[in-house]
């Protein structure tokens, strides 16, 4: 006699534990979301904040703060080339090894570098270009349904960049600015300036975004029915 | 209501990445001009080009961007970062690189 009530009791937690979920689930997906970020570059320094909350409950915050030595290895090892290439020494090349013995050098470390970027990679692949376009509507249909579900609270941009070419650097400013009038933010406090004395990148970027996860997620799975979207994931995961 | 102040325009000289044409390497020098407003700030850009230096093995010339041939002082003097080019030139000229 004592068997069934264990099983009804057992039913009842089951019922109780999943009703449970549902609920929180709903609750995650319903409650709206604010995530508030600022970030500001100045040469190699990197200096912002975020803090994500719900019901004007903070969840979490922190800081962003980038390295400054390893900002001025990589601004050092990407500006080498084009310090030769700029040929202020010319002397320089010879003692860098751009001989026979150098390349072969460079070739074993490219070799290793490759390797080492492949492992870092991990299962994620390249997928292949002609899926990649394939399932370019899609995406680009998925990429509005999250812009449409997201909702800018705030929103400010400045940015000072500049190419190695002045001329690049005008077209790129072109570009972001035709961006810019695509997305219709005029009213947002979005400014570029382009320098014309070289490589830069310098500036502000402060948002407030506010969300509530369903409709993200709602547009996901509306996505993931789509074969195109299946196929590029899974080329991706590397399932394909 | 509103005053509104004139713009300025804010001239420089550049010179452009060179563009290799067999062995020959050709250096654009352009005047981008910057539209600022009283607040400093830059509501436009456009680039214009002015002249081109040609360096080619031992040879060096220059022409403006009309098509009338520029003394290389002339454009040393329109742009005098150029002279590293030419120096550099001189100095790849002397040493073999493989």
């Amino acid at each position: 006699m004592h068997f069934p009530f264990i099983l009804w009791d057992l039913f009842l937690i089951l019922i109780t534990l999943s009703a449970a979920f549902i609920i929180i689930i709903s609750i995650l997906l319903i409650i709206p979301f604010q995530l508030s970020f600022s970030m500001s570059k100045k040469g190699p320094q990197i200096q912002g904040h975020y803090k994500i909350a719900a019901l004007r409950v903070t969840i979490k915050k922190g800081e962003i703060l980038s390295q400054p030595e390893d900002d001025f290895r990589a601004y050092s090892d990407k500006d080498e080339p084009a310090k030769i290439r700029d040929g202020k020494d010319c002397v320089r090349n010879a003692e860098i090894g751009y001989g026979k013995a150098g390349s072969v050098a460079r070739g074993v470390e490219s070799e290793q570098e490759k390797k080492e970027q492949e492992k870092k990679r991990g299962f994620i692949q390249t997928p292949d270009a002609g899926s990649l376009l394939d399932a370019a509507p899609a995406m680009l249909s998925l990429l509005g349904d999250l812009l449409r579900s997201i909702m800018f609270q705030k929103l400010s941009c400045r940015l000072c960049f500049g190419l190695d070419d002045p001329v690049e650097t005008a077209i790129m400013n072109g570009y972001l600015w035709s961006i810019i009038s695509v997305l219709g933010l005029y009213r947002a406090n979005i400014y570029f300036e382009p320098c014309f004395e070289g490589y830069r990148l310098d500036g502000d970027l402060a948002a407030r975004i506010k969300a509530r996860l369903l409709w993200p997620v709602a547009a996901i799975f509306r996505s993931l029915r789509d074969r195109r979207i299946r196929l590029l994931l899974k080329e991706i995961v590397g399932w394909a | 209501m509103k005053q509104i102040g004139l713009l300025n325009i804010e001239t420089k000289i550049r010179i452009r990445d060179a563009i290799k044409a067999d062995k020959r390497d050709l250096y654009l020098v352009v005047s981008v001009k910057l539209l600022k407003t009283e607040e400093k700030l830059i509501t436009g850009c456009w680039v214009t080009p002015l002249a081109m230096l040609i360096v080619e093995q031992e040879m060096k010339y220059a022409f403006s961007i009309d098509g009338q041939d520029m003394p290389m002082e002339e454009i040393l003097e329109l742009a005098p970062s150029l002279k590293m080019v030419i120096d550099n030139a001189d100095c790849k000229d002397k040493i073999n690189i493989e």
